[in-house]
C-alpha cells in the first residue's frame, strides 16, 4: 500500500515533504486511502506533553511537515494532521486525564474519569476477536520527576481500565519480562521451563487468592468504598485467570506469537547495569535520552511481533521538569512558558524520538505477508493536552502516523475546528472495529473524514 | 502548571483567587482525588473509617523481609509498580493504593521469586514439616494464626504442589498475594455503637505506624495488651525505642519517610539548575545537599529530640566536605551556621534550592511551602490561563521582578499577598541554595511578611530566614500543622482528616512535646482503636 501511494504521489509530482492541504489535498487524501485490510491493526498513543506554539506545530498552507514535525518527514505521506481538536471538558495539564477518556477533569482535585481511555476500549476489542499475549502495553520514561511523584495529582495518569494504569518505567524490566529468556534466539516468551507444573500451580495459587479475596469481600461489604477496592482486585484476579470481565468461560491469553525475537536489544542493554536493583535509576533525568530510546525499541517489538495490539509510551510528566538534552539542557515544563522556539526545539528532539519509533515500526509486518508494514497496519498517535504558555487545551496538536491497515485516511490535513476530541477517539474506535455501544462515552459522533 | 510541587507557573497566577483555611471550606468535601468524603467535619479525636489498606511497595517489602526473614542479600526486593503519591506528598494514602491487573501480576512475579528463594532455603524433608512453615510463617505474613479453613486451603495447595519444597515454593508466593497479607485490615468488629479492631489489626496498625512494617512475632505474642491504652502506649514505647531510650533503625526510618515526604525531598534527585547562572551545581552537591538534610533531621528530631520548634529554628547542620567547597564556610562535621545562613530545616541549602525554579528563586514557591505545610492553610492552585514567565535580567533582584509583576495587580495579589512576602525572607538565598550578599549588585531587601487572610489585621512582619523561623516557631498553628502530616503519614489518610482524628495527640505537639513522641501518642487516639460504623 505504501509503495502505491508513493508512486501515486511522485507521478503527481508531489514530493512526502510537500503534500499541499487544500484544493488538491482533499482529492489526495482519497487517492492516499487504501481499502482496509484484513491485517491485524494496533495502536500506539503518544502523548505529547505540554504541546507547541501552533505555528510551529502545523504545515502551513503550502503542505509538508512544520518545524516540530520534521524529523520525521520521511513518514509525511502517512501522517494525519488534524486540526481544530479541543479537550472537552478541561484544560491545562488536567486534562491529561481528559484527552484518552473524553471525561471531563474540572481542575487537579477531581476524582478520576471512571470511564476507559480509548486504548482500553479497543484493548476490549481485541481481547475479544483475536487476544493477544499481552492485553495492552503501557511504558513511561521518566513519567514523574521522582519515583516519590508517582502520579501525582494525576499529572501523568493518562490511561484508565477505568481506574489508573500503571506504567513501567524500567526498559530493562518491560524487556524482561516481556522477552525473558536472552540469547536465547528467537523464542514465544511466557513459555515457562519444563521443570514443574508452574502454570498447574499458579492456577491453583491464584483460586486461592481469590477464594481468600472472597472472604475478605464478606467482612468488608458493608463498607462502599472498600467494596470498591476489593472488586477492582477480584476484576484482576478474573484477568490473569483469562476470563473476560464480567464472569464468563476462562479464556486463557494466548501465548507470544513465534516470531517474538527475544534476542538483546542494545538499547536496553546499556542501561541494564544502571537500573537493575535501582528503581530510583529509571528516573535520572541523566538517562532520559537513552530510557527513551530503549522503551521505543521495547514497544515496538511488542507490537511487531503482536504480543500486543495495544501499546502507548509516554515521556515525562504534564508539569514535570525532565531535563530536554536541547540548548545544554531545558527543563521541559519551565520551558514551556519561557521562549517558544527554545520549547519548540525541545518538541522537535521528542519528534526525532517519535520518528525514531516510526522508523522500528517500518518493517513488513510479520502477522500480515504481502508487503505492508507494520506501520501500516498502526495508528500512532501524537496528542496533547494543552498549549505551552498559557496551557489552553482548545485547538492541540493532533496527528497519527498510519491508517490502522488502510482504515484511516493518511497522507493528509483534516480541519475540525471546534471538535472535541472525544469525536476524534471514536473515529479511531471506529477505525478499529469497536462497536458503538462500547465506545459510548465518546458520544455518537466521528470525524467522518478521517475514516477510509 | 504545577500544583502541589510549587511549580514555576504559579509564580504569575494571577486570577481568581479564593484564599481559604481548610477547615472552613464550605460543604461536603471529597478527599481530592478520590470519592471517598472527607471524615473531618470540624469534630476532635472522632472515629476515621473503617479501612483496608493494600500495603505501599515500601511496606510490601519490608513486611516480606519481616515475614520470610530475607536481608538484601538474598532477595533484591518487590517489582510492583510504584505507588501514587498524595496532595500530602506521601505514597501511603489508603485511597490511592489499588490493585489492578499490572499490580496483581507483578505482584505474582515478586512472590514467586520470594517463593524459589524461601523453599530453596527453607525446604524440609519428614511429616509436619509443611505444617509448621504454614503455622509460623502463616502467622507472620496473615497477622494472625490462620483459620481452620486456610490452612486447609494451604494444606490443598502443598499437595497439590508435590514435595515439601514445592510446597514451600507455592505457599509463600501465595501468601505474599493473599489479600490478608496484602491489605492491612481496619475493620473491626461491632461492639456498643462503633467498630472495634482486634488485637491483631491494633497490633498490624501500630508496627506499620511506628515501623513501616508488620509486627514482628514478639509484638503478635503480645497482641493483648494492645486493648487498653495504657498497654498500647507501653508497648508503642518498646517498639520506637530501645532500652537505652534510643530510637530503633525502623522507628527512625519511619519517622524520617514522614518529613522527607513533607519537605518533599524526592525532588532533589533530580533537581537541575542552569549551568551559565550556576556553575557550581552539580550530582555532588545535590547528593550532599540531601545528606545535609537528613543529618540535621537526625539530629534535631532523635539526637536532641527536639520539637517542631527546634526544627524550625536549630541553627547548627552538619556539612561534609563537599558543602564545606560549595557554601564557602565551615569545616566538615557540625557547627552552627553564620549569620545571615538562617535557621532551621527551611533554611537548609537543599530546601531552598527545590523552592526555586533553574535559573532564580522564587518566593512564591517558597512561601506556598511555608502557608500550606507549616501553617496548614490553602492555597487554590493557579489559575489555567496564566501567561509566560518573563526571564530574570540582570537590572533588577527577584524581589523587584515579583513585585513589579504581583504586586501591581489586585488580581495576582488575591493569592500572592499570602505567599510571596514569606518568600522574601528567604531572599539571600539564590536558586541553588547559597547565600548571596547581594544580587545583580542589587541591596537585598529580606524583609518580609505574614499577612492574615483579613487585610484588616495587621501582618506580621520579620527580617530574614532566621526572622522567619521564629515567628514561625512562635505560632502554635506550626507544630500542630507539621505533626498533622506526620500524623497523616502514620494513619495513611489525608492531613486534613488526620489533624481531627488525633486532635488531642496534637495539642500535646503544640504544647512543645518532641515530634517523635507524637508517635507514641498516636496509637492512644480513639481513632487507632474505634472506627465509626457505616
Amino acid at each position: 500500500m505504501r509503495i502505491k501511494r508513493r508512486s501515486l504521489l511522485r507521478a503527481l509530482g508531489v514530493g512526502a515533504l510537500g503534500l499541499p492541504f487544500s484544493g488538491l489535498a482533499s482529492g489526495l487524501a482519497r487517492l492516499a486511502r487504501a481499502t482496509p485490510s484484513s491485517a491485524p491493526k494496533r495502536l500506539v498513543l503518544w502523548p505529547s506533553l505540554n504541546g507547541v506554539r501552533p505555528d510551529l506545530f502545523w504545515p502551513g498552507d503550502g503542505g509538508g511537515m512544520s518545524f516540530v514535525t520534521e524529523p520525521f518527514a520521511e513518514f509525511a505521506d502517512r501522517t494525519t494532521f488534524v486540526r481544530g481538536i479541543g479537550i472537552e471538558g478541561s484544560q491545562n495539564h488536567y486534562a491529561v486525564r481528559s484527552m484518552f477518556t473524553g471525561a471531563p477533569i474540572a481542575d487537579y482535585a477531581s476524582p478520576d474519569p471512571g470511564v476507559k481511555s480509548v486504548d482500553q476500549v479497543i484493548a476490549d476489542h481485541v481481547a475479544s476477536t483475536d487476544p493477544t499475549s499481552h492485553r495492552s502495553v503501557h511504558l513511561g520514561v521518566i513519567p514523574a520527576d521522582a519515583l516519590e511523584f508517582y502520579q501525582l495529582y494525576g499529572r501523568s495518569t493518562f490511561f484508565f481500565d477505568p481506574t489508573p494504569l500503571d506504567y513501567e518505567a524500567s526498559p530493562v524490566r518491560a524487556f524482561d519480562r516481556f522477552f525473558g529468556g536472552l540469547d536465547s534466539g528467537p523464542v514465544s516468551p511466557g513459555l515457562e521451563p519444563p521443570v514443574t507444573d508452574v502454570s498447574g500451580m499458579r492456577a491453583a495459587t491464584l483460586a486461592l487468592t481469590r477464594a481468600e479475596l472472597g472472604d475478605l469481600q464478606g467482612r468488608a461489604s458493608s463498607v462502599a468504598i472498600e467494596t470498591a477496592k476489593l472488586e477492582q482486585h477480584a476484576g484482576a484476579l478474573a484477568r490473569l485467570a483469562g476470563e473476560p470481565m464480567g464472569g464468563g468461560a476462562m479464556m486463557p491469553a494466548p501465548p507470544a506469537p513465534a516470531v517474538c525475537d527475544a534476542t538483546r536489544l542494545e538499547s536496553v542493554e546499556r542501561l541494564r547495569s544502571e537500573l537493575e536493583g535501582d528503581d530510583r535509576a529509571a528516573y535520572r533525568h541523566e538517562h532520559f535520552d537513552a530510557l527513551f530510546d530503549a522503551q521505543i525499541d521495547v514497544l515496538a517489538r511488542t507490537v511487531t511481533c503482536g504480543m500486543t495490539r495495544v501499546a502507548t509510551l509516554q515521556a515525562g510528566s504534564a508539569d514535570g521538569n525532565v531535563i530536554v538534552p536541547v540548548d545544554g539542557g531545558l527543563p521541559h515544563h519551565d520551558t514551556s512558558h519561557g521562549d517558544a522556539m527554545a520549547f519548540a526545539r525541545c518538541q522537535r528532539w521528542y519528534a526525532a524520538k517519535f520518528n525514531r519509533l516510526l522508523q522500528s515500526l517500518d518493517v513488513p509486518d510479520p502477522l500480515c505477508p504481502g508487503g505492508s508494514t507494520v506501520l501500516d497496519n498502526t495508528c500512532v498517535v501524537w496528542l496533547s493536552e494543552c498549549l505551552p504558555s498559557d496551557h489552553s487545551s482548545a485547538e492541540v496538536p493532533c496527528l497519527y502516523v498510519g491508517g490502522a491497515g488502510g482504515s484511516l485516511v493518511t497522507g493528509t490535513q483534516v480541519t475540525a475546528r471546534g471538535a472535541s476530541n472525544r469525536t476524534f477517539l471514536k473515529s479511531l474506535c471506529r477505525a478499529f472495529g469497536v462497536e458503538d455501544s462500547a465506545s459510548g462515552h465518546f458520544g455518537d459522533a466521528a470525524i467522518s473524514e478521517l475514516l477510509a | 502548571m504545577r500544583y502541589g510541587s510549587l511549580g514555576l507557573a504559579l509564580m504569575l497566577a494571577c486570577t481568581g483567587c479564593d484564599y481559604t483555611i481548610d477547615p472552613l471550606r464550605p460543604g461536603p468535601v471529597l478527599e481530592e482525588g478520590t470519592t471517598r468524603p472527607r471524615v473531618c467535619n470540624g469534630g476532635r479525636d472522632i472515629a476515621g473509617p473503617r479501612l483496608l489498606r493494600r500495603l505501599s511497595r515500601e511496606e510490601l517489602e519490608a513486611s516480606v523481609r519481616v515475614v520470610f526473614e530475607l536481608d538484601r542479600a538474598s532477595w533484591g526486593g518487590p517489582t510492583v509498580p510504584p505507588d501514587p503519591a498524595s496532595p500530602d506528598g506521601f505514597t501511603n494514602h489508603a485511597d490511592l493504593l489499588r490493585v489492578n491487573e499490572g499490580y496483581a501480576t507483578q505482584l505474582r512475579e515478586s512472590a514467586e521469586r520470594v517463593g524459589e528463594i524461601v523453599a530453596e532455603r527453607d525446604g524440609c524433608d519428614g511429616p509436619g514439616c509443611f505444617e509448621v512453615f504454614l503455622d509460623t510463617v502463616g502467622r507472620r505474613a496473615y497477622r494472625r494464626a490462620l483459620t481452620a479453613e486456610e490452612r486447609a486451603r494451604f494444606l490443598a495447595l502443598a499437595e497439590a504442589a508435590g514435595d515439601n519444597v514445592e510446597a514451600i515454593r507455592w505457599a509463600s508466593a501465595a501468601m505474599i498475594q493473599s489479600p490478608h497479607f496484602l491489605y492491612r485490615s481496619e475493620l473491626g468488629a461491632a461492639s456498643d455503637g462503633v467498630a472495634r479492631l482486634d488485637e491483631h489489626e491494633l497490633a498490624t496498625a501500630m508496627a506499620f505506624s511506628l515501623t513501616g512494617a508488620s509486627p514482628d512475632d514478639a509484638l503478635l505474642d503480645r497482641a493483648h495488651e494492645l486493648t487498653s491504652v495504657d498497654g498500647r502506649r507501653a508497648l508503642a514505647l518498646e517498639l520506637a525505642f530501645d532500652e537505652t531510650g534510643a530510637p530503633r533503625p525502623a522507628f527512625e526510618e519511619q519517622v524520617l519517610r514522614f518529613a522527607r515526604g513533607w519537605l518533599g525531598l524526592a525532588a532533589l534527585d533530580n533537581l537541575g539548575k542552569s549551568g551559565e547562572r550556576f556553575p557550581q551545581w552539580s550530582s555532588d552537591v545535590r547528593a550532599s545537599m540531601r545528606g545535609e538534610v537528613d543529618r540535621f533531621l537526625r539530629r534535631v528530631l532523635f539526637e536532641e529530640r527536639g520539637n517542631v520548634q527546634r526544627l524550625l529554628t536549630s541553627r547548627e547542620t552538619e556539612l561534609d566536605a563537599t558543602l564545606v567547597s560549595y557554601y564557602g564556610w565551615g569545616a566538615e562535621g557540625v557547627a552552627e551556621r553564620p549569620d545571615g545562613w538562617g535557621a532551621g530545616v527551611l533554611a537548609l541549602g537543599g530546601t531552598l534550592a527545590i523552592g526555586a525554579t533553574n535559573v532564580a528563586s522564587s518566593p512564591t514557591q517558597r512561601g506556598h511551602f511555608v502557608r500550606t505545610r507549616v501553617l496548614c492553610e490553602h492555597i487554590d492552585p493557579p489559575p489555567p490561563d496564566i501567561g509566560s514567565i518573563p526571564e530574570p535580567t540582570e537590572a533588577e533582584t527577584t524581589r523587584e521582578r515579583y513585585e513589579s509583576i504581583h504586586a501591581g495587580d489586585p488580581f495576582c495579589q488575591g493569592c500572592h499577598r499570602m505567599m510571596d512576602p514569606i518568600g522574601f525572607g528567604f531572599e539571600h538565598f539564590d536558586a541553588a541554595g547559597r547565600y548571596r550578599a547581594l544580587e545583580n549588585g542589587f541591596e537585598i531587601d529580606a524583609s518580609g511578611a505574614i499577612h492574615d487572610r483579613d487585610p484588616a489585621v495587621a501582618p506580621r512582619t520579620f527580617d530574614g530566614a532566621a526572622g522567619l523561623a521564629a515567628l514561625l516557631a512562635d505560632d502554635p498553628a506550626t507544630a500542630r500543622c507539621v505533626g498533622s502530616f506526620a500524623t497523616s503519614h502514620a494513619y495513611g489518610l489525608s492531613r486534613h482528616d488526620a489533624e481531627c482524628l488525633a486532635s488531642s495527640a496534637l495539642d500535646e505537639l503544640a504544647g512543645d512535646a518532641p515530634l517523635i513522641d507524637l508517635y507514641v501518642e498516636l496509637v492512644t487516639t480513639r481513632h487507632f482503636a474505634e472506627r465509626a460504623l457505616d
